[in-house]
């Protein structure tokens, strides 16, 4: 399978902390893939793996079959970065920014560039220190697409912006007539944004890779059990696939992962007295994966 | 092109293709989308709704497997003429898990079984009627 | 690259502008105050304090404004090599100190040629690009500060110290060396420049680069750790020898007082006169003269190297300045600016134009006073009103001057490379030529082996008391005292010995004993290759450095020497296989640690991770 960034075992230490634990991933051509996981889950390194601009402890990683670590200039002209930060010379005019990248890149698509910029209101002539935040994603995101890069990576780009600026940016990402089949990367913690945008699910946490499936598929792994335990919730370890549980009103609401209808069987084997099928979303179910093994508060009302 | 005038919500339990195709299967039984009403293209109805187009791509799929729309070359995707696909014990299986789903639903409330039967059938009425008779042509 | 250096540039160009346009200002304001191109003024120190800080801060901030994270991505990630960014905006740097530092002395001096009757002669513009390299070079330390894992990168700025304390004779070993340590500092700036900054220079050359300067700079460093462990320790325990002079040492004289001084160097003195000498030392008029060789200034040097900037005789109000375009010297009207002559190695000439190739001088003559100059061999005497120069003094073959004369109370005294001239007191003011010395003394030692000659004044001549830690030879130290008799005879009354120092030789001896190769190669290119003027470890250091070669020095320099050359070459092959480096790598740093010691072992720690990381082959 011809992929566009793979990894093998990568590893990555700061010091004491393990940002990164023998992170194997194959992430192939097309589609949109994105990448969730709470804070310090790890993403950030593994960009700047890929990217170069960190060497890991352990392991491989690899961009468009080239190692991260001795990346051509061709193979850094076919993919793009974007991150929230949107950072830009702030001393130059979007004109002269925009001029300049072209120069750079040989696939400038200068209709695409038109097009995603028209989404935005900026203006040609001013200084990018003047741009808004949502000003300066458009343009950021218009020159990252006009390169017509084989791998687009974006990584949390519409933190910060405002709901119009953020429709805008969406729809451009997703709609601008493209004749590459560009594989976007996509970060957020916006599960709403991720619902509408992903083809397939990323999840990291604490620095491994915990699923790397459709959406669907993923939501699919996950029930959502209401059970009355007359002696308490019974210790984690005994409950397959255990990732999270709450007390309400009395009652534990529990999440569990990879389990089938019997599951409800297993509860009242522990000591439930009735138990609940709820349904499940794609934000509930990701939020039980990424808090496995967080503290959970003893009993909320 | 008609006018597809459906919904989707994010951070529903279903997901969206999954909507879409409901979406549409009631705009059909509806009868808002005639036989041989031509749909959106994928790439319209994922602007539309602000999705990814793969999505909308895997719904219209699977309701071209369901039979309820086919593709006609160069022209793009079709309401068909209703016809039943499913064999009559895949009708009744889906026939019962709906009800149990509705009864269900309807159990705790302090309706009497004559009530809730009459409810149904005016629901039905609602819909034309016409989808009974139809499907017996299949 | 061009639109990186474009864009970079534009980044700067407003400070640039306001850069530019204060130094101006300031060079303006300095030109009221004082003649602008006076050479040894505290505004040329001055200046090379605000540049060479501000060129390595600019450098610095401009690569560091890059690193913040997510700039340096964006930076790094593009379809470019490496390589290519960097120079890019090192192009915008080194354009942006050019601009703030040659436009602004350029506009001076060119203002001072057009429109002034100040001589500007070639060297005065080529100064210009002595401060720039300067400090182009202490902008490429400041970008590789920024840029460099190395946590000793900042030691690199010895190459500064390097590029402005030797005194090469001629144009080209001025500046081409200049020129090679820009391009050292360049390359290594190139190979810092690379995706993942945190990662160590691998390369053998890059590693000999760096750590050679590196080294040079540790040695000082070293030196000065000697005031931790051995200094401060001895003042607080009250035997440092500046506190408790030690007798039977040579600097013991310092702590005494004049005739006290006499007894002591005169200790255990057999000859007839001594008791008389110490007594007459009492009532004796004491002086001193500075021993120490001057620099003889030569054909194109900077001017800031310049020992006095014009002759301006008194009652003539005309101002005369030697120009080294033209090898005269001429002369200006205080009054209307307008050009009166020119002085040649034959005397006045009405005009410059007139001059011959005969009347210009060879050598670049000294200005002394303000009716004087000196050549090696000759002290001219100009008469400004009846336009004639005479020889006022001159020596003989194989003998010339090594300071300007030096007026005291009681005498003139003139030195020679020979000899010690006391002559009487008005030589310099009247306008007797042809002068002989009253007191001719012979040196006791060669120069550069002592620094100060105490004279005592007695009724029937001079005592010269010569001291010096290398006064008989390499570490012998001695004190002679000589009896100077009018009309040039000397008798030398007494030499004495010392057998004792007042620091051991491990502290005297200590940049010798941490790096003996380094002491070598210093001294080799300072002497050998450059032909200028002054080690810098050392004043004495043709002495020691010929000592050193020789094996003189104490055997516990040697030992240590050793010691540590073969403990730093161990210690680094152990780290090296720590650190698992290849091959190369390793046999480069043994070799380093072996040559160069202690001060190369401490690179090595600068250089590689402090923490060992497992990392990927």
């Amino acid at each position: 399978m011809d992929y566009c960034i793979e990894t093998e075992g990568l590893t990555k230490r700061f010091g004491k902390k393990m940002a990164l634990k023998d992170f194997t991933l194959g992430i192939g051509r097309g589609g949109i893939h994105a990448i969730v996981g709470s804070n310090g889950a790890g993403k950030s390194t593994l960009f700047r793996i890929l990217l170069g601009v960190t060497t890991p402890t352990r392991g491989t990683a690899s961009l468009l079959g080239e190692d991260s670590r001795l990346l051509s200039p061709a193979v850094r002209g076919r993919v793009g970065y974007v991150n929230e930060e949107h950072t830009l010379p702030l001393w130059m005019t979007a004109q002269q920014i925009t001029n300049q990248q072209r120069s750079f890149y040989p696939s400038w698509n200068q209709a695409i560039y038109d097009q995603v910029i028209g989404y935005f209101d900026v203006d040609p002539n001013q200084k990018v220190s003047g741009l808004s935040r949502g000003e300066r994603a458009g343009l950021n995101l218009s020159m990252a697409l006009a390169q017509a890069p084989d791998v687009l990576i974006l990584d949390e780009p519409t933190l910060g912006l405002d709901v119009v600026a953020r429709q805008s940016f969406l729809e451009a990402l997703m709609f601008t007539e493209t004749e590459a089949n560009t594989t976007i990367i996509y970060c957020s913690h916006q599960m709403e944004e991720i619902e509408r945008v992903a083809d397939r699910l990323i999840i990291m946490e604490k620095g491994t890779l915990q699923n790397n499936s459709s959406p669907d598929d993923f939501v699919g792994r996950i029930s959502y059990w209401i059970g009355d335990f007359a002696n308490g919730l019974p210790a984690k370890n005994t409950l397959p696939g255990f990732l999270t549980a709450r007390t309400i009103d009395g009652q534990h609401h529990i999440l569990v992962a990879d389990q089938d209808d019997t599951f409800g069987q297993v509860l009242k084997n522990n000591g439930a007295q009735t138990v609940t099928k709820a349904p499940v979303n794609l934000e509930r179910a990701v939020n039980a994966f990424l808090t496995k093994n967080h503290n959970t508060p003893g009993s909320r009302v | 092109m008609t006018n597809l005038s459906i919904q989707i919500v994010t951070g529903d339990s279903r997901p969206i293709f999954k909507q879409i195709v409901d979406g549409i299967r009631m705009e059909v039984a509806k009868g808002n989308l005639a036989p041989g009403a031509k749909l959106p293209s994928v790439r319209g109805l994922a602007m539309q709704l602000m999705i990814n187009a793969n999505t909308v791509a895997k719904a219209y799929g699977e309701l071209t497997a369901q039979g309820l729309l086919e593709a006609r070359q160069g022209l793009g995707l079709f309401v068909t003429e209703p016809r039943q696909l499913l064999s009559e014990e895949e009708q009744k299986k889906r026939l019962d898990a709906a009800i149990g789903t509705f009864i269900n639903e309807v159990a705790y409330l302090s309706y009497d079984s004559e009530d809730i039967i009459k409810a149904v059938q005016d629901a039905l009425t609602n819909l034309g009627g016409e989808t009974k008779n139809d499907s017996d042509e299949g | 690259m061009l639109h990186i250096f474009k864009s970079e540039f534009q980044r700067y160009r407003l400070w640039a502008i306001l850069g530019t346009v204060a130094v101006l200002a300031i060079y303006s304001f300095v030109a009221k105050l004082m003649p602008f191109l006076q050479g040894n003024s505290p505004f040329k120190g001055l200046s090379y304090l605000a540049f060479l800080p501000a060129g390595a801060i600019f450098g610095f901030v401009q690569m560091m404004l890059h690193r913040r994270t997510n700039h340096w991505t964006y930076l790094i990630h593009r379809p470019m090599a490496p390589r290519d960014i960097y120079l890019g905006l090192a192009l915008a740097g080194v354009a942006i100190v050019t601009m703030v530092i040659l436009t602004p002395w350029f506009i001076m001096v060119g203002s001072l040629d057009a429109f002034s009757s100040t001589v500007v002669d070639t060297r005065h513009y080529s100064y210009g690009f002595f401060l720039l390299f300067c400090a182009l070079a202490a902008y490429f330390v400041g970008t590789l500060v920024a840029l460099s894992a190395n946590k000793g990168a900042i030691l690199l700025a010895i190459f500064l110290n390097w590029m402005m304390t030797t005194e090469p004779e001629g144009s080209f070993l001025q500046f081409f060396p200049m020129l090679v340590v820009l391009a050292i500092l360049l390359v290594l700036n190139v190979v810092a420049f690379k995706p993942d900054l945190s990662t160590h220079e691998r390369r053998p050359w890059a590693i000999v680069l760096t750590t050679i300067p590196m080294t040079y700079a540790l040695l000082f460093g070293l030196s000065l750790a000697t005031t931790v462990y051995y200094h401060i320790p001895k003042f607080i325990m009250g035997t440092h020898p500046d506190n408790t002079p030690v007798e039977g040492t040579v600097s013991y004289l310092w702590s005494l007082g004049p005739a006290d001084q006499l007894a002591y160097a005169l200790e255990s003195s057999n000859h007839p006169k001594t008791d008389y000498y110490i007594k007459q030392a009492e009532l004796a008029d004491l002086d001193y003269i500075d021993g120490r060789e001057w620099s003889y200034p030569t054909q194109g040097q900077l001017h800031t190297l310049d020992i006095q900037y014009a002759l301006a005789p008194a009652g003539t109000n005309s101002l005369w300045q030697f120009s080294h375009d033209e090898m005269l010297m001429i002369g200006h009207s205080g009054t209307n600016n307008r050009p009166i002559g020119a002085i040649g190695m034959n005397g006045f000439v009405d005009d410059v134009s007139k001059a011959t190739a005969a009347d210009r001088f060879k050598d670049v003559p000294v200005m002394v006073g303000d009716k004087f100059l000196m050549t090696r061999n000759r002290m001219f005497q100009l008469d400004f009103t009846e336009r004639h120069m005479d020889i006022k003094h001159q020596l003989p073959e194989g003998e010339w001057y090594v300071a300007k004369p030096q007026i005291r109370d009681n005498y003139v005294a003139l030195l020679t490379n020979k000899r010690t001239l006391l002559f009487a007191p008005r030589m310099l003011q009247e306008d007797y030529i042809a002068i002989e010395p009253d007191y001719s003394i012979s040196h006791p030692a060669p120069l550069g082996r002592f620094e100060y000659v105490d004279t005592y004044r007695l009724m029937d001549g001079y005592l010269l008391l010569y001291r010096g830690r290398h006064l008989f030879g390499f570490n012998k130290p001695g004190t002679s005292v000589i009896h100077a008799n009018l009309g040039g005879t000397t008798d030398t009354v007494f030499e004495r010995h010392y057998s004792r120092q007042r620091h051991p030789s491990w502290i005297m001896y200590h940049f010798e004993m941490m790096s003996p190769a380094m002491v070598i190669v210093d001294h080799l290119y300072r002497s050998e290759l450059v032909s200028g003027r002054a080690d810098n470890i050392r004043p004495d250091a043709d002495l020691r450095f010929k000592a050193l070669v020789r094996g003189q020095h104490p055997p516990l320099i040697y030992w240590v020497a050793g010691i540590l050359m073969a403990a730093s070459a161990i210690m680094a092959a152990v780290m090296s296989r720590k650190h698992r480096l290849g091959r190369a790598q390793t046999m480069t740093w043994v070799m380093l640690c072996a040559i160069f010691g202690l001060p190369a072992l401490i690179s090595f720690f600068l250089m590689n991770p402090w923490r060992i990381e497992t990392q990927t082959a």
